[in-house]
């Protein structure tokens, strides 16, 4: 009977794999067999931000199933921050190791994507020939440029992030704040209960280009890079900042390291708010203790920062088939609602609901919202990537040295 | 019945000679002694009959056992026997374990070993100390122990490097009587070095006397 | 043939040094590089928070250390001592970094445990007791870490000094016992144990895992600083990084030197003056000392670290002011399984292996010179490099060096960064040991007729043995606490325990950070447990076996 089964699963994972075949050979004109057949038995080193046990439990399981499935042996490589792995492939190039890196699957996107993109570091274009490519949603801007860069099928968008400000909905029993002069009336009104990571840490650093971009003069701006104007356009960031440390937690000189972190104090008590950019991490948190359950999310009523995070294979993988292969899986149907869903990680996806088949789609759950995350709203492109090195400068200038 | 001849032995420290050139011929039973203070390299002398010299010092001469030249050969084949001021028991084995670690394997059958350890003992007034630790004895049944770990080897030649320095008054009388006996019982050919002149004149034989450097006989 | 493990040692244990060395100087030789590293923001705040928490927490860990050390001596407590410095020793810096924050930070256990009863808090306050800027929890930090470790070498060197004899000599004139102490055995004490001082100086100055944790962070220490450039994506950034730690070497190589001076200048003047006054102090008494409590404080200190850790590990959504979580959940243990399994397994795997190598190559260089003292001085010189000059100025040098050799990211590559670390401390150990076997073992045994590998093997080493047990604990606990060099040469390829719970304190997760930081504790101490079970077992009744 388990073997009937097997067989069966075999039978459609073929036919399956001849479709995509068709597919891919549309676009990317690659034998996605022939892939297939070379990424067997390779091992992938897959280098990400490690810091969430949701996550790395959704990689381990993710890699089961490759295994299982396509005989990829996945290893995640856990990071402090992906800028790391950057480094590690911009040495390796310096040491004049053109094959056999040791980085085959990066976690990756804004200035990263950048400078990897820049240096010429990066597998590909391979993204259009996966055969999953084509269930991607079109009509998401974020997917196609990634910090105004056109990802040039370079990198694979893996997951969508909407910049949201978490509350605890019982210190805070009025509706919150949800521009930048009532956030920082309540700022100035709740001494030492509001903080944010601390630059350059991917959220600290996100929350200052999204109060940027409602503070700005002229956001349209940020899309060009940066250049002698840099002061002029941030001036009103520095002002509000400047008002409102003065109040954080800590009185603005201590900062929390990064988000996790904040959730932390968030759980403990010690503030009232959580930055995060996954619309779902206080659903999430919340069904795994990590929270209570009167946290609730709200987005600026201008708009949120939003941007896709990607996948991409570095110039000197060891395992490029074996990559995609793992790239082309963490992009089903199913794996994408796994992904999405609050009990496993609660990262939106990024595919197209209408190219899924109805018995894909239900996959995804009822589509209903749990209390604890915020109703979508407008979306605010992300700055051009050299906005995010500058800004970063700037903090560390005026508040990282007190 | 052996005898121990040196030949020319000298032993230097760099370009400095330390003591030497000693021409000597130890007949069976006899105890030949080389008395002076420390730091003459009396020692070191020991040291180069066993094969033993540390690498900062040089030495030459030929050592013979009989006619044979066994300046060349690894300790563990000249059959020399050695006694300290130390007794050097090791702290790890017993009495037994120390002497069995001494015993040959030729002449007693595998058997019998435990057997001729124990008679071993009681001949020297020590019946029944094979299990004992022998950090728990005192300073003359160790020197016992000692002295009968290196005969039952069955040493050609015995080197005695003031053996009884650390025993009190008393013992360090009886021990001399006992170790000088069997030398003559067993007509080992023995030298001794020493500092103490009434171990001198116990052994009764012929005398080397060091100076610091060179040896006036 | 006695040249060939000496070879092997200068190769594996002070080659990549050097070579490492090399890499940092040329890629820090830059007008830009430096240019770049002196107009940074905060640089000189940094240098100066490196400096003042890493001497301070030195000179206030060894004052302990040797308070707690004569108050042993005078009860013939010893032993208590030992076990007590035990758990903190053998706990790396990361965990007990990890628990400090859980007891000390305004939501943690102690603030918990005085709310709101005694504080009239229902919120946590808004104070800066972890990361404050003056960096005094990470001062506070590094005594806790560092005085066992400092008991345990003063408590070594107790056995090469005759202190008995010293203190009965001292009383007989009519000193107390605590002049007598200070004036006549202390000193002695610190002399051999100034490598060990020099160490812990200098990892105080340059550490980057208890400064993550417990460090000031606007701007952090000098060693995170030159630790965050080095993980920058951007190039330009790196040769800052390497150019800062040249800075840090320079600063650490100056600050050694100038404690030093000082504290000979101290003894010149002041403490030869107090010792020579005639003045007995026969009531001098330190059992209600400050010093005293402050030693047993600090060490219970690291055993509350690890309380709380194991607390937090298990505890689920957990408001400000409860003392204990709300809900219980092993989650952090369950769901973290398979990585929790790969991360001991790749520890206990390079640890044994790095113990077992490191006390080969040790053994085997120390009877090749065990009657040469002044060889073995010159060797452990150059052996303790690493240890005492700062880590990143010959590591990321290192990890280029292993890239070209392909052993970046591999198992073998992190085995050897370990036994640069794990080498001098069996150096220690073992080299004395076997220096301190009478030389007439050995002539006897080969007289006795036994070649020379029987007279190794059954006199020599079983009198080693007990050495050798102690030798394995330490070096297990040391390859354990490693990060940096396991974090340059594994690439994030291997994980270990230490690495994992790094990635998770630095990224917030305290929850898998304390499982991890107890398994960081529990592991070196169940090494330890065994080679002092098997040790205790060895030689019950033989009394004449070196200690």
């Amino acid at each position: 009977m388990r073997s009937l089964l097997r067989h069966w699963r075999t039978t459609a994972f073929l036919a399956c794999a001849a479709l995509c075949q068709t597919a891919g050979a549309a676009q990317g004109n690659v034998d996605w067999a022939a892939v297939e057949k070379a990424a067997r038995g390779q091992t992938v080193y897959f280098d990400a931000w490690g810091g969430d046990a949701a996550i790395n439990r959704y990689i381990a399981w993710a890699g089961d199933v490759v295994q299982r499935r396509y005989g990829v042996k996945l290893v995640l490589v856990k990071v402090t921050d992906i800028a790391e792995a950057v480094t590690r492939v911009q040495a390796e190039k310096a040491a004049g190791r053109t094959t056999g890196g040791s980085v085959d699957l990066m976690w990756i996107n804004g200035e990263n994507f950048a400078s990897l993109k820049a240096a010429g570091l990066l597998y590909g274009p391979w993204v259009d020939s996966l055969p999953h490519a084509r269930l991607l949603d079109a009509s998401d801007p974020t997917q196609r440029t990634d910090f105004t860069l056109p990802t040039a099928g370079l990198e694979m968008p893996w997951g969508g992030a909407r910049f949201t400000l978490f509350y605890d909905g019982a210190a805070i029993k009025t509706s919150p704040p949800r521009d930048p002069q009532a956030l920082l009336a309540w700022i100035r009104a709740h001494p030492a209960r509001f903080t944010y990571p601390q630059p350059p840490d991917f959220i600290g650093t996100s929350f200052l280009k999204q109060m940027l971009l409602l503070l700005a003069a002229d956001a349209a701006r940020l899309q060009q890079p940066v250049s002698s104007d840099f002061d002029v356009v941030t001036q009103p960031l520095w002002t509000w900042l400047d008002a409102a440390h003065p109040h954080l937690w800590r009185s603005g000189r201590a900062f929390p390291r990064s988000s996790p972190e904040q959730r932390r104090l968030l759980g403990d008590g010690e503030v009232d708010w959580l930055l995060a950019f996954n619309p779902s991490e206080a659903a999430r948190a919340i069904r795994a203790r990590e929270l209570p359950d009167s946290i609730r999310g709200v987005h600026f009523a201008q708009g949120a920062l939003g941007n896709s995070h990607f996948l991409a294979i570095p110039f000197n993988s060891s395992a490029s088939a074996a990559a995609r292969v793992v790239a082309n899986f963490l992009l089903s149907p199913a794996a994408q609602a796994r992904k999405s869903d609050i009990a496993h990680w609660g990262d939106p996806t990024v595919l197209a609901m209408a190219a899924l088949t109805p018995a894909e789609r239900a996959l995804f759950g009822t589509g209903g919202r749990d209390a604890a995350s915020p109703a979508p709203g407008p979306l605010l492109l992300e700055p051009h990537p050299s906005w995010t090195p500058a800004l970063e400068r700037a903090w560390s200038l005026r508040y990282g040295a007190r | 019945m052996s005898s121990l001849t040196l030949k020319g032995v000298s032993l230097r420290v760099g370009d400095k000679t330390l003591l030497g050139p000693l021409d000597a011929k130890i007949q069976p039973g006899e105890i030949l002694s080389i008395a002076g203070r420390s730091g003459t390299g009396k020692s070191s002398l020991l040291a180069y009959l066993c094969g033993v010299l540390p690498p900062a010092f040089t030495a030459s001469g030929q050592v013979l056992i009989d006619d044979q030249d066994i300046t060349a050969w690894p300790p563990e084949r000249r059959g020399l026997g050695i006694l300290f001021q130390d007794d050097l028991l090791f702290p790890h084995l017993s009495v037994e374990g120390n002497l069995a670690f001494g015993l040959r394997r030729s002449g007693v059958p595998a058997g019998k070993r435990s057997e001729a350890i124990a008679a071993a003992l009681a001949s020297f007034g020590l019946g029944g100390f094979g299990p004992r630790d022998p950090a728990t004895l005192s300073g003359g049944q160790r020197a016992r122990v000692a002295l009968l770990r290196t005969l039952l080897s069955e040493p050609k030649a015995l080197l005695l490097d003031e053996p009884f320095a650390h025993l009190d008054d008393d013992t360090r009388m009886s021990i001399r009587t006992v170790v000088f006996d069997e030398v003559k019982r067993r007509q080992l050919p023995t030298l001794l070095v020493t500092h103490d002149a009434e171990d001198v004149a116990a052994a009764q034989g012929p005398v080397i006397r060091l100076e610091g450097l060179g040896a006036i006989p | 043939m006695k040249g060939l493990p000496i070879a092997l040692l200068l190769f594996v244990g002070v080659g990549p040094v050097v070579a490492g060395f090399m890499g940092t100087v040329l890629g820090g030789l830059s007008a830009s590089a430096w240019h770049e590293l002196l107009l940074e923001p905060g640089l000189p705040i940094a240098a100066l928070l490196a400096i003042g928490t890493g001497v301070v927490s030195t000179l206030i860990a060894l004052t302990l250390a040797h308070v707690a050390v004569a108050v042993a001596f005078s009860r013939l407590r010893h032993t208590t001592l030992r076990l007590a410095a035990l758990p903190t020793l053998a706990t790396p810096h990361v965990a007990i970094a990890i628990g400090l924050v859980l007891l000390l930070s305004p939501s943690g256990l102690v603030l918990r445990a005085l709310s709101p009863w005694a504080t009239g808090f229902e919120q946590p306050p808004d104070w800066a007791t972890v990361q404050d800027s003056l960096g005094l929890a990470l001062t506070l930090g590094l005594i806790v870490k560092e005085v066992p470790f400092l008991i345990l070498v003063l408590l070594g060197a107790l056995s090469q000094v005759p202190a008995s004899r010293l203190v009965t000599q001292g009383r007989v004139l009519g000193y107390g016992v605590f002049k007598t102490w200070f004036v006549a055995v202390a000193p002695l004490l610190q002399r051999q144990a100034r490598f060990a001082t020099a160490a812990v100086l200098v990892f105080g100055l340059t550490n980057v895992e208890m400064s993550l944790a417990l460090g000031p962070t606007t701007p952090p220490t000098l060693s995170l600083l030159v630790w965050s450039w080095f993980t920058d994506a951007n190039l330009a950034t790196q040769s800052k990084a390497y150019a800062g730690a040249l800075l840090l070497l320079l600063i650490s190589v100056a600050v050694v030197g100038l404690v030093a001076g000082m504290a000979t200048s101290v003894v010149r003047q002041r403490w030869q003056a107090w010792a020579t006054n005639g003045d007995r102090v026969p009531s001098l008494n330190l059992d209600g000392m400050a010093a005293r409590n402050a030693s047993r404080v600090a060490l219970g200190l690291g055993g509350a670290a690890l309380g709380a850790l194991l607390i937090r590990s298990v505890g689920g959504t957990w408001r400000f002011p409860s003392v204990w979580p709300a809900q219980l959940s092993i989650a952090a243990w369950t769901q973290g399984i398979s990585d929790m399994q790969r991360a001991v397994t790749a520890s206990v795997t390079v640890g044994l292996a790095a113990t077992v190598i490191a006390i080969g190559i040790v053994l085997a260089v120390a009877e090749a010179l065990h009657d040469s003292p002044l060889a073995r001085r010159r060797l452990a010189v150059l052996l303790f490099i690493p240890l005492v000059i700062p880590q990143m100025a010959f590591l990321f040098g290192m990890q280029t060096m292993l890239l070209r050799l392909h052993l970046d990211g591999t198992w073998c590559g992190v085995l050897w960064s370990h036994l640069l670390f794990v080498l001098p401390y069996a150096w220690v150990v073992l080299a004395e040991a076997r220096a301190q076997l009478s030389p007439g073992y050995r002539i006897v045994s080969r007289t006795l007729g036994a070649g020379p590998v029987t007279t190794w093997v059954r006199i020599l080493l079983p009198q080693l043995l007990r050495s050798i047990l102690i030798a394995a604990g330490l070096c297990f606990a040391v390859s354990m606490a490693l990060y940096l060099p396991t974090q340059f040469a594994g690439g994030g390829r291997i994980v270990t325990v230490t690495t994992e719970a790094a990635v998770a304190m630095s990224s917030g997760d305290l929850r898998s950070a304390a499982s991890y930081g107890v398994m960081q504790a529990l592991l070196p101490l169940a090494v330890f447990a065994v080679t002092a079970g098997v040790s205790r077992r060895l030689f019950t009744h033989r009394q004449g076996m070196p200690t």
